[in-house]
């Protein structure tokens, strides 16, 4: 057990440390420092209580001490380091609640796989990438059914890699004859490489070039997409 | 690793994962970053601000971009943080109509904001469906916005909009305009 003098010493030393959650640990290495001091005299014959008060007094005046020891566990690295530790940990949760998920849809999406209900009469793979200012799209493949529907795939993402509104409207969508197509279905998966596919019913077969023209707010592009025409289909 | 090295790793480490925090969850530490950052988004603009309005949810940008005049709002999330509201885009105004308008609303929170093109209309002011009459004569380089909040009872809509010059003289009315 701990002695009266001890304590007193180890009182006096805490007193002087202003950051409280370095004390435990002070207090715990001092005390230790203390017992082998104590072991020491009393292998030299003292009596505990003499071996106890030899070993404080080697110790020095613990005023000093707990000034000197204040001064290495500085109270505002003490608390700069606490509070990082803590805001660190509330990001980190935060990243693991928003972030992944998201990079978990981008990776593992396979949003437009299986969307194909007909039978393919042809595709057409196309490798256009157009930019609307952070968003970088990339028309990848036009699929044409036996249903009459076209279905336009591309992908896009933000070049800052920030989330934001969803890209549903890519542009008109017409052809060589001069046909306009409107309506039609459209869907978007999330993540931060979002996959996007919109469908243009009633598509002329006959078409042999896609024009999809963007031209909203000042904003323009136009992607031209050949198509494959009569003994062309595959 | 020292404590001064840990709080140096703790820093770098809290930047980085900020700013990918703020960046993929769509949150904003300012409402005008959340507001440019919508219009970016959205591929529209940037408008230039005319008029910033609180609203209880957030606040309102009452802007003019082209020939496009919008009200973006942003709205407060968890006391620090704002994210988008409904679209930032703007509508193509009729420059020939003496006052032209359109409307939205965010959450019951109701916005009816246009343009004075005559330049004698001096007040602006709606009757919503209940009788209740709102109006202005705050113009933002031409530009008007009137808010006003709908009850969980009834749904409260502009049923007319009403321009007067500076004698009180109606320069321009039509009704229902939603």
């Amino acid at each position: 057990m701990p002695s009266p003098g001890r304590e007193e010493f180890l009182g006096k030393v805490l007193h002087q440390i202003r950051f409280p959650f370095d004390r435990a640990s002070i207090r715990s290495e001092l005390s230790d420092h203390i017992s082998e001091r104590v072991d020491h005299y009393l292998e030299l014959g003292y009596d505990q209580e003499d071996a106890e008060q030899a070993a404080v007094s080697d110790m020095g005046d613990p005023t000093q001490i707990g000034i000197e020891l204040n001064k290495e566990h500085s109270p505002l690295l003490g608390w700069l380091w606490k509070a990082s530790g803590l805001l660190l940990g509330t990001v980190i949760v935060l990243n693991v609640l928003f972030v992944v998920p998201l990079i978990g849809m981008s990776l593992f999406s396979h949003y437009t796989a299986n969307t194909i209900e007909s039978e393919i009469v042809y595709e057409v793979s196309v490798d256009e990438t157009v930019r609307l200012d952070d968003r970088v799209i990339h028309f990848s493949k036009v699929i044409f059914d036996t249903g009459g529907n076209l279905h336009i795939f591309y992908q896009h993402y933000d070049v800052r890699f920030r989330s934001g509104w969803s890209f549903g409207n890519i542009g008109t969508i017409t052809d060589n004859l001069g046909n306009t197509y409107r309506g039609g279905g459209k869907g978007e998966d999330g993540g931060l490489l979002r996959r996007g596919h919109r469908v243009v019913s009633g598509f002329s077969p006959e078409a042999n070039m896609l024009f999809v023209k963007y031209d909203h707010y000042n904003r323009k592009y136009e992607v031209t997409v050949p198509l494959p025409v009569g003994d062309g289909r595959e | 690793m020292n404590r001064r090295k840990r709080v140096a790793r703790n820093i770098l480490l809290l930047v980085v994962l900020s700013y990918l925090f703020l960046n993929v969850s769509g949150l904003h530490v300012s409402p005008t970053w959340a507001h440019e950052h919508s219009e970016r988004s959205m591929h529209y603009g940037p408008s230039k601000v005319v008029h910033i309005e609180n609203f209880n949810a957030g606040k309102l940008f009452l802007g003019k971009y082209d020939k496009w005049i919008s009200c973006n709002p942003v709205l407060r999330m968890w006391l620090f943080f704002w994210r988008f509201g409904s679209s930032p885009a703007g509508y193509e105004y009729d420059s020939n109509k003496p006052l032209d308008y359109s409307w939205a609303s965010d959450s019951g929170h109701y916005r009816l904001y246009g343009i004075v093109n005559d330049k004698s209309i001096e007040r602006v002011e709606i009757t919503l469906d209940d009788g209740t009459m709102i109006s202005t004569m705050e113009l933002y380089e031409h530009l008007f916005l009137l808010t006003w909040k709908s009850t969980e009872e009834q749904e409260l809509y502009a049923k007319s909009i009403r321009g007067y010059d500076a004698e009180g003289n109606l320069v321009f009315e039509e009704d229902q305009p939603h």
